[in-house]
């Protein structure tokens, strides 16, 4: 039955234009081309949290290429389109090679600069008709039939439905969860060896394409083009369509979408005869309504009257098979570091550091707080790069390779700070462990062809939660874990990278007596299956019990090294670690 | 001793982790109280949840006045000040402006601000010496002073102190913790969280051992040190 | 280009400079107390540009109808909060601003009158939007607070339109009429503007210097957990905050508007040179938002010489090198994310 739904309501769609009137297949059409635009933006803003007001100038490069190919060189508009998508994209491709490495406010801010920048340059240049713009665009036709009136409409809500599906198919994917983990999820992505300049730059070029669809199907219903309806109020238009729509929401995108093509057109139609002013009642309403909708309904529309959408993960054969383990390693020490040193400023946070972990072996890192493990554990795992020093994981020196690089040669990192997403599932965190052993790009996720491999990184994910006695908890949202289920998820996330060394920061901090026992054995099975684990940890007891080996920092040196009962015994790890004097 | 703070069924965290899960204390008034346990524990929470920076359900009381709902500024100037485990001094402005900053809520008394501040420079010479500097430009041990320092300009009578021995050589802790001790004379009340335990208890007049969320261990400071299960932890 | 023209532009650029200054300078103080990134600001310098340009005609400004409503609800707030004393505040001193106008529109106040008025009626309209707009949002992410001031700078033109509507006005100038210094003329009223600027940065350095006023907005934005412990409630750093950045704007927009005509929407792309100038003194730094502004004033009067039809093009696509510079700066400083 509600499977059927969707169905459904895509045949109530597609009658509505043979019942409806010519005025509202006219807001018809105008929601749906704003809702192409707004669906992208919500994939890029929404769940990116990429903030772009410049989205408009997006439809208008496609909108005035289809105009100055079908006018000036006589183009078929059919062929235009393609060459229009292509513009498009090719111009966000450049603008988000410059800006997307932009931080906090400076990327919105860049928007505007170049979607102003953009508007004064068309309105400029006589070439492009300068202010008037351009006319006389031909019509859509097919076989000399003019698509018009409901057959305009029909094939603009067929490009909702395409832009609607894209969008979807891409949020359910590999791509799709890293996508969703991108907003304040950058180092532990990073830490899983995805590529987040990538990722951005993928969802901002589909943002554009699905804009540049927008705008060559309003080129040629409008057969007029000039600057204005693509400048900069337009661009914060569409920002507001996805807020008031729910910014999070692909729904929220056609619903807002709805909302703001029809008000608008009931506000110029009643309006302006109480105030004289065009235009301004529309602002000021707008205005309000966004204030509003962010201070009492931030989730929009959709937010209010539906829960948070979760994300229906389309059906995947549970009998995959999980993905193959990488080549055994076989070089030893699997992780070494030699003399790491790193300064910041006047203070040297480590001083050469020398540690290596075989094969099957748990190293334990220990000191006070303060005494440099953090920093270890970033020279390892490349967040930072040693002023001296080197690291080799199974022989390969990866001492200046990128985080993502080190995650996919397999060394894989949990946080003392959990870095789970709360509202994603256990399973779907965990699945972001194999991010980098699958293959399947944006395209083929757009267009389903990654629905094999999804089962095998979902069977791996699972088998993980398996593993660690999880199972049970996958469909839960991360957010509602406990404590100690949010530890083990970390674990069972780094092992579904298929690692060849494991490190652990903290594991045990906050866990109760009997959490720690559990933690401790599940260790001791992964050493047993041929892991190499180093493990920072504050609690001596628990730490000492567990490894085989120990180094001791203080003050970013290394004071000490040896076994356990080594270290137990040494006169300066007691007054270091143990406290002051009198040890 | 009559008890200055009383806690009672405090939970408290961060959005939908509980780290603290119905705890009850008390500070008698005058009194040094030491929390101490593993990390992740939660001490960071509690002395956060009573001073106001996190949510927290359940009852606190200054004196008998309840401080549940209260901001961080209310409880400030009823005597809650936090001398937060991450200082938090103001970087880029000088040692005497931090210091002055610190009087905000007496800025009206200004010949009591200026008294005050002489007093600061006065138990930290230190400090003195380094007036003009910005506090960003201060040594581990400085910044713990000025950090101090600035919490004692709002006349507190209750001073909660998170690890104010963190990062700093043994020589500094004791004559830190040498401070903190040296604060009862004054009548002022403190909450210690310290990971350095043995110091700590040796200050201390009472102690609470908190583990997993839960106070599970706590009376005087020399008796709790000597419980077996608390020196096999933490001491060592 | 001769001699004669570099100096009209170097004396153009200083005088668009400084208003670009200005209005930088309280954007950073905004942005660094409170996180929000005014884009409303040049609503607020058009607004009050307009409601001079209303009160020389002799006209009751249109602003009273924000101020007065804008009163109301601030006050209807407080009363539902229990804070009666603010309620009363908040329908008096509104109450007595727009009763004063009424009395007065029709009389010749000469300037100083009409430019009191206008600050009494504008400036109150940035500490209200704060109480309105901003305050209820204060824990939320920077990014919704931009979304939220991006609302109210839609707001604020749809009124402006509504009750100027879409014609231009001017005012007269303070100083009429132009010297020649040393074969150069001046324009008097440039160099109204630049001593007015002047004037006001020096206050303002002092306020930040000298006062525990000044020093205790500098500490929110220095570190805001910080200045909570030590008792300074943010949402009055903002209230203050917003108030300086008011009067700021307020008198940058009575002095811009004898130099160019101002429209319902010029405010917007004022406040965005303004901004402009902000970013390139990281939204930090003072002292570089005002170089920052006498720079881009002048890109502006040079460009407007040499190729004006692209004299925005040039100063908008410079934005992105400059955003560019300025992250890399930033973000070998600071590596933490935002959730």
């Amino acid at each position: 039955m509600k499977a059927l739904a969707p169905f459904a309501a895509a045949l109530c769609l597609a009658a509505l234009p043979l019942v409806l009137p010519q005025y509202w297949l006219t807001l018809m059409n105008f929601t749906g081309l704003a809702a192409i635009v707004v669906l992208g933006l919500v994939l890029l803003t929404g769940v990116g949290g990429m903030t772009s007001f410049g989205q408009a100038a997006f439809v208008g490069i496609s909108a005035y290429t289809t105009a100055w190919f079908t006018t000036q060189a006589g183009l078929s508009p059919w062929l235009t389109l393609p060459l229009s998508l292509a513009v498009t994209a090719s111009a966000a491709l450049l603008i988000g090679l410059l800006t997307l490495g932009l931080r906090g406010h400076y990327l919105p801010l860049s928007t505007l600069a170049w979607s102003m920048a953009l508007f004064y340059l068309v309105g400029n240049l006589p070439q492009l008709g300068s202010h008037d713009g351009i006319g006389n665009l031909p019509p859509l036709s097919i076989a000399g039939h003019v698509l018009g009136g409901r057959a305009f409409t029909w094939l603009t809500w067929g490009a909702v439905g395409l832009a609607f599906l894209s969008a979807r198919n891409l949020l359910d994917s590999r791509t799709g969860r890293a996508l969703r983990a991108l907003r304040g999820g950058r180092i532990m992505l990073q830490a899983f060896g995805a590529d987040i300049r990538r990722l951005k730059l993928l969802v901002f070029v589909h943002a554009a394409v699905l804009a540049a669809l927008s705008g060559w199907l309003y080129a040629h219903m409008m057969r007029f083009v000039s600057p204005t309806p693509f400048g900069i109020s337009a661009g914060i238009d569409y920002l507001f369509m996805a807020v008031i729509g729910g910014a999070a929401s692909l729904w929220g995108a056609i619903i807002g979408s709805g909302a703001v093509v029809v008000a608008r057109d009931l506000l110029q139609d009643i309006v302006p005869g109480l105030t004289g002013a065009t235009g301004a009642t529309e602002l000021l309403v707008f205005g309000l309504v966004v204030v509003l909708v962010l201070q009492r309904a931030p989730g929009g529309i959709t937010g209010r009257f539906a829960p948070p959408p979760r994300l229906p993960r389309a059906a995947l054969s549970h009998d995959a098979t999980p993905l193959p383990p990488r080549p055994a390693m076989t070089a030893e020490p699997l992780l070494a570091a030699q003399g790491l040193t790193r300064r910041f400023g006047g203070l040297t946070a480590a001083n050469d550091i020398s540690l290596s972990v075989e094969k099957g072996r748990i190293l334990g890192l220990i000191g006070p707080n303060g005494a440099g493990k953090s920093t270890v554990f970033d020279l390892l795992t490349g967040v930072t790069v040693p002023d001296a020093g080197r690291v080799l994981l199974a022989g390969q020196d990866i001492t200046d390779s990128k985080q993502t690089a080190i995650a996919r040669a397999g060394l894989a990192r949990t946080f003392q700070h959990t870095r789970l997403r709360g509202d994603m599932t256990l399973l779907e965190n965990v699945a972001i462990g194999a991010h980098a052993r699958g293959g399947c790009g944006a395209l083929a996720s757009i267009f389903r062809r990654d629905r094999a491999e999804e089962a095998r990184i979902f069977a791996t994910a699972r088998a993980q939660l398996q593993r660690l006695g999880l199972e049970a908890r996958a469909e839960v949202l991360a957010g509602q874990l406990s404590q100690g289920e949010r530890r083990t998820a970390e674990i069972a996330r780094a092992l579904a990278s298929d690692p060849t060394v494991l490190l652990l920061d903290e594991p045990a901090a906050g866990l109760r007596h009997a959490e720690k026992q559990h933690l401790a054995s599940l260790l001791h099975q992964l050493r047993a299956e041929g892991l190499a684990i180093l493990i920072i940890e504050h609690d001596m007891r628990f730490l000492l019990d567990l490894v085989d080996r120990v180094v001791v920092l203080n003050f970013g040196q290394q004071i000490a090294e040896g076994t356990p009962d080594e270290v137990r015994a040494n006169p300066a790890v007691q007054s270091a670690y143990l406290g002051e004097g009198e040890a | 001793m009559s008890a200055l703070l009383q806690v009672s069924g405090l939970f408290a965290g961060y959005g939908q982790v509980e780290v603290l899960h119905d705890l009850t204390l008390e500070v008698p008034t005058g009194s040094v109280v030491a929390i101490i346990g593993p990390n992740g524990a939660g001490k960071t929470t509690l002395l956060k949840a009573l001073a106001g920076l996190l949510p927290a359900r359940g009852q606190m009381a200054l004196d008998g006045m309840p401080l549940a709902g209260l901001s961080v500024e209310a409880r400030l100037s009823h005597g809650v000040s936090l001398v937060p485990e991450t200082r938090e001094l103001f970087g880029d402005m000088s040692v005497a402006d931090n210091l002055a900053l610190g009087g905000f809520r007496h800025r009206r008394d200004r010949a009591g601000l200026a008294r005050d501040l002489q007093a600061a420079f006065a138990r930290f010479p230190r400090l003195a010496e380094r007036r003009a500097q910005y506090a960003s430009s201060l040594s581990g041990g400085e910044r713990q002073m000025l950090a101090l320092a600035r919490a004692m300009m709002s006349r507190p009578r209750l001073l909660l102190l998170d690890e104010p021995s963190l990062g700093l050589a043994p020589l500094i802790v004791r004559q830190v913790l040498e401070d903190v001790a040296g604060l009862r004379e004054q009548g002022i009340s403190v909450l210690l969280v310290e990971q350095n335990a043995r110091a700590a208890l040796k200050i201390a007049d009472l102690a609470y051992v908190l583990e997993g969320g839960r106070i599970t261990a706590s009376g005087p400071a020399d008796t709790v040190a000597q419980s077996p299960r608390v020196m096999e932890s933490y001491l060592g | 280009m001769n001699g004669m023209i570099a100096a009209l532009l170097a004396q153009d650029a200083l005088t668009s400079g400084a208003i670009y200054a200005l209005l930088a300078i309280s954007l950073v103080m905004v942005f660094s107390t409170t996180r929000i990134l005014l884009i409303p600001q040049g609503e607020i310098v058009s607004l009050s540009a307009l409601t001079l340009a209303s009160l020389e005609a002799g006209h009751v400004p249109g602003t009273l109808w924000l101020l007065g409503l804008g009163g109301l609800v601030v006050a209807g707030l407080q009363a539902l909060s229990g804070q009666i004393r603010g309620a009363v505040l908040w329908l008096a001193i509104p109450g007595a601003i727009i009763a004063a106008t009424r009395l007065l529109a029709a009389h010749d106040l000469g300037a100083a009158g009409r430019m009191t008025l206008t600050l009494a009626i504008c400036a109150p309209l940035s500490v209200i939007m704060y109480r309105l707009a901003f305050r209820p949002l204060a824990r939320a992410p920077t990014l919704v607070l931009l979304i939220v001031a991006m609302a109210v700078h839609v707001l604020l033109t749809g009124f402006s339109l509504m009750v100027f509507g879409p014609e231009g006005f001017r005012t007269r100038p303070l100083l009429p009429g132009t010297i020649t210094v040393a074969g150069m003329p001046l324009r008097l009223q440039a160099l109204v503007i630049i001593g007015t600027a002047a004037v006001l940065l020096t206050a303002m350095a002092l306020y930040f210097g000298r006062t525990l006023g000044g020093k205790a907005l500098r500490a929110t934005a220095s570190n805001a957990t910080g200045a909570r412990l030590v008792g300074i409630r943010p949402e009055a750093a903002g209230e203050v905050a917003f108030l300086l950045a008011g009067l700021i704007g307020c008198i940058s927009g009575m002095l811009i508007s004898s130099m160019t005509t101002i429209y319902f929407d010029t405010g917007f792309m004022i406040g965005l040179k303004g901004f402009m100038a902000a970013i390139m003194a990281g939204l930090g730094s003072y002292p570089l938002a005002a170089a920052g502004a006498v720079l881009i004033g002048g890109i502006e009067s040079y460009a407007s010489f040499y190729a004006s039809a692209f004299k925005d093009v040039i100063v908008f696509a410079l934005i992105i090198p400059v955003l560019i510079w300025r992250n890399m700066i930033d973000s070998r400083n600071r590596d933490e994310e935002e959730e």
